[in-house]
C-alpha cells in the first residue's frame, strides 16, 4: 500500500541522533513506530560545521560543565570526537533496530545540522529530531519550532527527555472531529494496538470541528477494522487546555495535527513528552 | 554334708494375679508420680526453681530411663502456672540498616503490631500514590520542576542573548559550552574571522572573555540549583505525604501507648515514610515494571520499598499459655542460636531484618530449653555458643563466619536479646563426668545434676504402685487393658531385667516396648484383654527375634562341632559359662574350660591373656587361681607347677572373672587327677581365700546351659554351681523353674571353692589337721600331695644340675 492509499502508513523514519540521552529515548521511540509500521529506520549523524569552525577559531576554548574549568579545543580533538559519536550511535542504533528486527540504516553528514536534515528529510515520511539541531544553544524548543515548518514530512519530536520510561505512558490524540484530526486518530489507534498502550483521546472543539465530535469519535472508532485498544475520552477547553492536561497523564506518546502548533507556541519550552505532528496535507516524498 | 540345691521358689519372685487385688488395669487409677526417680525429681525441682544463673540441670542415665518424658512432663507442668514470657521483635534501624533493633513487649501484642503495620502499609500504599498522582500533585510538581529548570536555564539564556547582542554565539561543545563569534547565522569561519579589521578581533575576544567568566559562575551555581530543586521537590512530596502517613498510622500509635519503645520505633517509622515515600513508590514501580523477581529487594541491607516499615516477630506468644517449654531436637548452631537468611537476587546473596529467623533458645526465652547433650556436642560450635549464651545471659544471632571472625564483609548485626532460660541437658553419666573434668566451664553453668536409675527398691510400696505404673501406660499409650496375670509377669520381667530381687526395673523403654508387643498379641488373638500368655508370647518372640546368635551357638554344641560335655566325668575339664551380649540381647553361652600341670617354675599360664584374647580383669582372676594355689598347698615349698588354663575353642575375646572358680575347679582336677562332673556347669569368680563371689548375668548363664542339657535331653542330674551371693539375683524362665521344680534340674549356690569341688569331684575337699595336713584321699590332699611332688622333682632337678656341673669341673680339673 502506498502512503497515498494508507495515510496512516510510514514508509520512512528519519531519525537526527547524538550522542546524549534524549536522542536514544528518541531513537527507540522512533524504532517502536518503525516497527508498528514496518517502516526503513534511517539513522543520521551530522558533524556540525559550526563546532569545527569554533575549534579553528584562535579565540576559541570550552569551558567544562563539570567544573567550569577552561580547556582548548583543538580540530583533531574535535574530529575524533565525531568520529567516536559517530561509532557509538550507529551500535547503538543497530542493537534497538536489530532488537525489533526491523530495516535500518545509518548516514554521516558533515555540515549544518538543521540544513543536512531538511535535506535529509526531504526523502522520508517522518522526521524524528530531538530539542537540539547543532552546536549554537537556542532556547530549548526553538529549533524545532523554527525548522519544522520548512520539514516536508511529519515529525515526532522530542523536546526533552521523559521522567519515565516512554513504554508505560498511554497514546493521547487531540481530536477535533476535522478530517485532519481523523488521521491522527488512525495513527494513535494504530500505535496503541502495537505498543499494547491504552488510547486517550482528548476532544477539542474547534469551530470548523463536527458538532457534535464524541459522536463522531466513537462511529468513527466502531467503523474502523481490527481490534481496538482501551479507550479513554476526555474533554478539553481548547488546545492550550489539551496541552496543560498532558503533565498529569503522562503519555507515552501525544499525536496532534500540525496547525495545533500555531496555537500553542508556549508549548515549546516545557519539559514534554513526544509529540507525533501529523502534517496537513501531503507528507513525504517516495522516490 | 551333702549341698543342698536351690528350691523352686528360691529362682522366682511369684506373683499371684489374685493377691495384687485388681483384675484389669481398667480398676487402676493413673499413677500421678513417677516412680523409682525420687531423687532425680527432687534434683529437677530444686533446679527449676532456683533463680540463680548457672543452677540450669543435666539429667544424666540410661537411655530409655523415660527421663526426657518426665522432665517434659514436668516443666510442662510447672511451665503452665509460670508467666508468659515477653514477645520479640525486630525491626528496621533507620540509622544503621544493618543492625535490626529488637524491641520487647507484653506478651501477645508482637502479633498485633505486626498485623497494624501490614495494615498500616497496606493502607499508605492503597492512598498515598493516589493521592501523589492525582492531578493536583502532578500539577504543582511539574510546576516545581518547571520553576527550577526554568532558573537555571534563565540564567544561561540570560548570558546567552548578552552574547548574542555582541554577535557571538553560545555552543555546545564536547566538554561543555564555548562562545565564538556569529556572522549572519553561522559561527564565524577561521579565515573569515581573520579577515576581520584587528580591533574588531581585539573587541570579540575581550567580549568572550568577560562573557566565559560570567559563564563560569553561572555553572557553578547549577548544583547549587539542582540541589535546592531536590530540596524543594522532597519537601514538597513530604508534606503531601504528611497528611495521609499520619492519619493511617494513628491507630497503630493508639494501641502501642503504653510501650514507648514500639512508639519512638512508630515515630520514627512516620518520619522516614514521609521522607522516603516518592523513591520507594518509584522504586517499588519499576521494579514492577521490569519484572524483578524477589520482590524487588535492594542489593544492600537498605531494604527496600515498603518491607522496610514491616515487623518481624520473632517470638510471639498468644498470650496465656504459660512458659515456653522447647524440646530442641537438632540443636544445630542456627536451630539453637538463629540465623539470618538469605535471598539470591541476580546471584548476590542479600538480607535484611525481615530474613532473622528466631532460634530455640529465642523461642524458650523465659522458660525451659530441653536437649540431649550428645547431640549437642555432635554439632559443630552448638555447645560454645550456648555457654556464651548462658554466660553472657544473651542470645546473639551470627554466622558462623561471623562469630570465628572470618568474614570481614559487613553482614547483618540483629541487636542482642536478654536470655533468662533453664537449660536442661540430657546425657548419658559418661558424658556428664567427662564434662564435669574436661570442661572448666560447665560447672559453672550445669549446677544442678539430676540422676535417673534404672531399677527402684522392690518394696511394698513399690509394688502396689508398679501396676498402677502400667495402668497409666497402658491408658497413655491407648493399649488394650492388662489383666492382673499379664501385670505379674510384666512386673516379673521388671525384675529379672533388674537382675536383682530386691530390685524392680523402671526402664521405661523396655517396659514400654513389652506392653505394646503385649498388646499387639492380644490383638492378633482378637481378644479385649492382655493376659499372662500374651506377655509371655512377647517374651519368647522378642527373643526369638534377636536369637540367630545364640541358636547357631547351641547348634554347634549340640553337634558336637564345640565339644561340651553334659554327662560323664573328665580330669582337668569344667564347664564354665560365659555371656554374650549384642545389641541389648544377653544369652549364657557354655564353654569347656581345661587346664593342664606339669613340673614347673610355678607359674599359672592364661592361654586367653598370652593370645590377647583375655581381658584385663579374665588375666587378674587368673593371677588370683595362683595366690590362691601359693597360699594353700605346700606352702613351704616353691611353687614348682606350670599350668595351663583355656576356655577351649573360644575365638574372641573373654573378659571378666566370673569363670575363675571353674578354671581353679579345672586346675585342681589336674593337679589331683580326680575327674569333675561334666553335667554341672560352674559360673563365680575367686578370691586368693577360695571364696566363691558374685558374678553378673546369672540368669542367662543358667539359662544358657539349661537350654543345650534340654537339647540333649535332661538326664536329672544336670545343674549349674552359682555363687551363693547370687541367690538374690535369680529370676528364671518358668521352664527352669518347673525343671528345678520336678528335680530334673539343680541349681547349687556355692560359697566356697571346697564346696564346689566336692560337689563336682563327689570328693571331699578336706581340711587341715592338727597337724597341718590333710586328710588322707581328699582332693586337697592329693593337690598338696602333687604340689609337694613337683616341688621334690624340681628340687631333685636342681640337684643333678649341681653334681653335674661338679663332676664335670674335676673332670676338667684332673685332665
Amino acid at each position: 500500500m502506498s502512503p497515498a492509499s494508507d495515510p496512516a502508513r510510514f514508509h520512512r523514519i528519519l531519525v537526527a541522533l547524538d550522542a546524549t540521552t534524549e536522542s536514544r529515548e528518541l531513537l527507540e521511540l522512533a524504532a517502536d513506530l518503525a516497527s508498528c509500521f514496518e517502516s526503513q529506520l534511517t539513522g543520521l549523524y551530522v558533524e556540525d560545521e559550526d563546532m569545527m569552525s569554533f575549534a579553528n577559531l584562535p579565540i576559541g576554548r570550552e569551558i567544562s560543565s563539570a567544573g567550569a574549568g577552561l580547556l582548548d579545543l583543538t580540530r583533531q580533538q574535535l574530529e575524533t570526537h565525531f568520529r567516536n559519536h559517530a561509532a557509538q550511535v550507529r551500535r547503538v542504533l543497530e542493537v534497538i533496530a536489530g532488537a525489533r528486527e526491523i530495516s535500518h540504516s545509518f548516514d554521516v553528514r558533515h555540515g549544518r545540522p538543521e540544513r543536512e536534515i531538511q535535506d535529509a528529510a526531504k526523502k522520508t515520511d517522518l522526521l524524528a529530531i530531538g530539542p537540539r539541531l547543532g552546536a549554537i544553544l537556542r532556547p530549548r524548543g526553538e529549533d524545532i519550532r523554527r525548522r519544522i515548518p520548512d520539514s516536508p514530512a511529519d515529525a515526532l519530536l522530542l523536546v526533552s527527555a521523559t521522567p519515565q520510561p516512554l513504554a508505560a505512558g498511554p497514546v493521547i490524540v487531540a481530536f477535533g472531529g476535522r478530517r485532519l484530526d481523523e488521521r491522527s486518530l488512525d495513527v494513535a489507534k494504530r500505535i496503541a494496538i502495537k505498543l499494547g498502550r491504552k488510547l486517550a483521546v482528548g476532544l477539542i472543539p474547534y469551530e470548523r470541528g463536527h458538532p457534535d465530535m464524541k459522536q463522531h469519535l466513537e462511529t468513527l472508532l466502531r467503523a474502523s477494522e481490527g481490534e481496538t485498544p482501551a479507550i479513554e475520552i476526555f474533554q478539553t477547553r481548547d488546545s492550550g487546555d489539551f496541552f496543560s492536561r498532558l503533565a498529569t497523564r503522562r503519555p507515552g506518546l501525544v499525536v496532534v495535527a500540525d496547525d495545533i502548533l500555531e496555537q500553542c507556541d508556549w508549548y515549546w519550552g516545557r519539559p514534554g513528552f513526544p509529540i507525533l505532528i501529523l502534517r496537513n496535507g501531503e507528507h513525504g516524498t517516495d522516490d | 554334708m551333702k549341698l543342698k540345691s536351690l528350691s523352686a521358689k528360691d529362682l522366682v519372685v511369684p506373683y499371684n494375679s489374685r493377691n495384687l487385688g485388681f483384675k484389669t488395669t481398667d480398676d487402676l487409677e493413673d499413677l500421678d508420680c513417677v516412680l523409682g526417680q525420687d531423687r532425680a525429681l527432687e534434683a529437677i525441682r530444686f533446679g527449676t526453681e532456683i533463680a540463680s544463673q548457672g543452677f540450669n540441670l543435666f539429667l544424666l542415665g540410661e537411655e530409655g530411663t523415660g527421663r526426657n518424658e518426665v522432665v517434659r512432663d514436668f516443666l510442662q507442668e510447672k511451665a503452665r502456672s509460670m508467666e508468659v514470657p515477653e514477645d520479640w521483635v525486630y525491626v528496621h534501624n533507620f540509622e544503621v540498616s544493618h543492625k535490626p533493633r529488637a524491641i520487647r513487649m507484653p506478651p501477645g501484642r508482637a502479633k498485633i503490631l505486626t498485623t497494624a503495620m501490614e495494615a498500616f502499609i497496606e493502607d499508605v500504599r492503597a492512598a498515598v500514590p493516589d493521592l501523589l498522582e492525582g492531578e493536583e500533585t502532578q500539577s504543582r510538581l511539574q510546576a516545581l520542576q518547571e520553576k527550577f529548570q526554568e532558573k537555571s536555564e534563565a540564567a544561561f539564556e540570560e548570558l546567552r542573548q548578552e552574547a548574542e547582542a555582541k554577535q557571538i554565539a553560545l555552543i555546545r561543545t564536547p566538554m561543555g559550552f564555548g562562545f565564538a563569534p556569529i556572522i549572519g547565522d553561522e559561527v564565524a569561519k577561521p579565515e573569515i574571522f581573520e579577515k576581520l579589521p584587528r580591533a574588531e578581533q581585539k573587541r570579540y575576544e575581550s567580549d568572550i572573555q568577560e562573557l566565559e567568566t560570567k559563564l563560569q559562575a553561572i555553572i557553578k551555581r547549577i548544583p547549587t540549583i539542582d540541589k535546592e530543586r531536590r530540596e524543594a521537590i522532597r519537601d514538597f512530596l513530604s508534606e503531601t505525604t504528611a497528611l495521609a502517613v499520619g492519619a493511617a498510622i494513628e491507630p497503630v500509635i493508639g494501641q502501642f501507648r503504653d510501650l514507648p519503645e514500639v512508639l519512638e520505633h512508630l515515630n520514627r517509622t512516620r518520619d522516614d515514610m514521609v521522607r522516603n515515600f516518592h523513591s520507594i513508590h518509584l522504586a517499588e514501580k519499576k521494579s514492577e515494571s521490569t519484572e524483578v523477581s524477589e520482590e524487588g529487594r535492594p542489593s544492600s541491607f537498605e531494604i527496600g520499598g515498603f518491607d522496610r516499615y514491616k515487623v518481624n516477630p520473632i517470638v510471639a506468644h498468644d498470650g496465656n499459655s504459660g512458659a515456653p517449654v522447647i524440646f530442641e531436637d537438632n540443636p544445630t548452631f542456627s536451630n539453637l542460636m538463629g540465623r539470618v537468611e538469605h535471598i539470591s537476587r541476580l546471584g548476590t546473596l542479600i538480607t535484611d531484618f525481615s530474613l532473622i529467623k528466631a532460634g530455640s533458645l529465642h523461642r524458650a526465652n523465659g522458660g525451659f530449653i530441653i536437649i540431649d547433650v550428645l547431640k549437642l556436642l555432635r554439632q559443630p560450635f552448638s555447645w560454645d555458643s550456648l555457654k556464651r549464651a548462658l554466660k553472657g545471659q544473651c542470645v546473639t544471632i551470627e554466622s558462623v563466619g561471623q562469630m570465628l571472625g572470618l568474614i570481614s564483609t559487613i553482614s547483618l548485626e540483629p541487636e542482642p536479646i536478654p536470655l533468662n532460660v533453664k537449660v536442661v541437658l540430657t546425657g548419658s553419666r559418661w558424658l556428664y563426668y567427662l564434662l564435669s573434668a574436661y570442661d572448666p566451664e560447665f560447672p559453672d553453668l550445669f549446677k544442678v545434676e539430676a540422676d535417673f536409675d534404672r531399677d527402684m527398691e522392690r518394696n511394698g510400696a513399690a509394688e502396689s504402685l508398679f501396676p498402677r505404673m502400667i495402668a497409666t501406660q497402658v491408658r497413655k499409650d491407648g493399649l488394650k487393658p492388662f489383666d492382673a496375670s499379664a501385670v505379674a509377669l510384666v512386673m516379673q520381667r521388671a525384675i529379672r531385667m533388674a537382675a536383682d530381687r530386691e530390685k524392680i526395673s523402671v526402664h521405661q523403654r523396655s517396659i514400654s516396648n513389652l506392653l505394646h508387643e503385649a498388646a499387639f498379641y492380644a490383638g492378633q488373638d482378637g481378644v479385649p484383654r492382655v493376659s499372662r500368655k500374651h506377655v509371655s508370647q512377647a517374651i519368647e518372640k522378642k527373643e526369638a527375634r534377636s536369637d540367630r546368635l545364640r541358636e547357631k551357638v547351641y547348634e554347634m554344641i549340640t553337634r558336637d562341632i564345640v565339644l561340651l560335655s553334659t554327662e560323664g566325668h573328665a580330669v582337668g575339664q569344667v564347664n564354665g559359662l560365659s555371656i554374650i551380649e549384642l545389641g541389648g540381647f544377653a544369652f549364657g553361652r557354655p564353654t569347656r574350660i581345661t587346664a593342664r600341670v606339669r613340673l614347673g617354675a610355678g607359674k599359672v599360664i592364661d592361654i586367653e591373656r598370652e593370645v590377647e584374647l583375655g581381658g584385663p580383669i579374665h588375666s587378674k582372676g587368673v593371677m588370683i587361681l595362683s595366690g590362691f594355689l601359693a597360699a594353700r598347698y605346700a606352702v613351704d615349698h616353691p611353687l614348682s607347677l606350670a599350668a595351663t588354663i583355656v576356655f577351649e575353642q573360644s575365638y574372641g575375646g573373654v573378659e571378666g572373672d566370673s569363670a575363675s572358680s571353674a578354671e581353679l575347679y579345672a586346675l585342681l582336677s589336674a593337679l589331683s587327677d580326680l575327674p569333675l562332673r561334666q553335667d554341672l556347669a560352674v559360673t563365680g569368680s575367686v578370691n586368693q581365700f577360695g571364696e566363691v563371689q558374685v558374678i553378673g548375668g546369672v540368669n542367662e548363664k543358667i539359662e544358657g546351659f539349661f537350654d543345650i542339657c534340654k537339647r540333649r535331653g535332661l538326664t536329672g542330674t544336670q545343674g549349674v554351681l552359682i555363687p551363693a551371693t547370687n541367690k538374690h539375683h535369680l529370676m528364671l524362665r518358668d521352664e527352669v523353674v518347673d525343671a528345678v521344680k520336678a528335680g530334673t534340674f539343680h541349681i547349687y549356690p556355692i560359697s566356697t571353692i571346697d564346696e564346689g569341688i566336692t560337689l563336682l569331684t563327689g570328693v571331699g575337699a578336706g581340711k587341715r589337721d592338727a597337724r597341718g595336713r590333710y586328710r588322707k584321699g581328699t582332693v586337697n590332699e592329693k593337690v598338696e600331695a602333687r604340689m609337694m611332688a613337683f616341688a621334690d622333682a624340681r628340687r631333685a632337678f636342681g640337684s643333678k644340675d649341681t653334681e653335674k656341673e661338679n663332676g664335670g669341673n674335676a673332670k676338667g680339673r684332673g685332665s
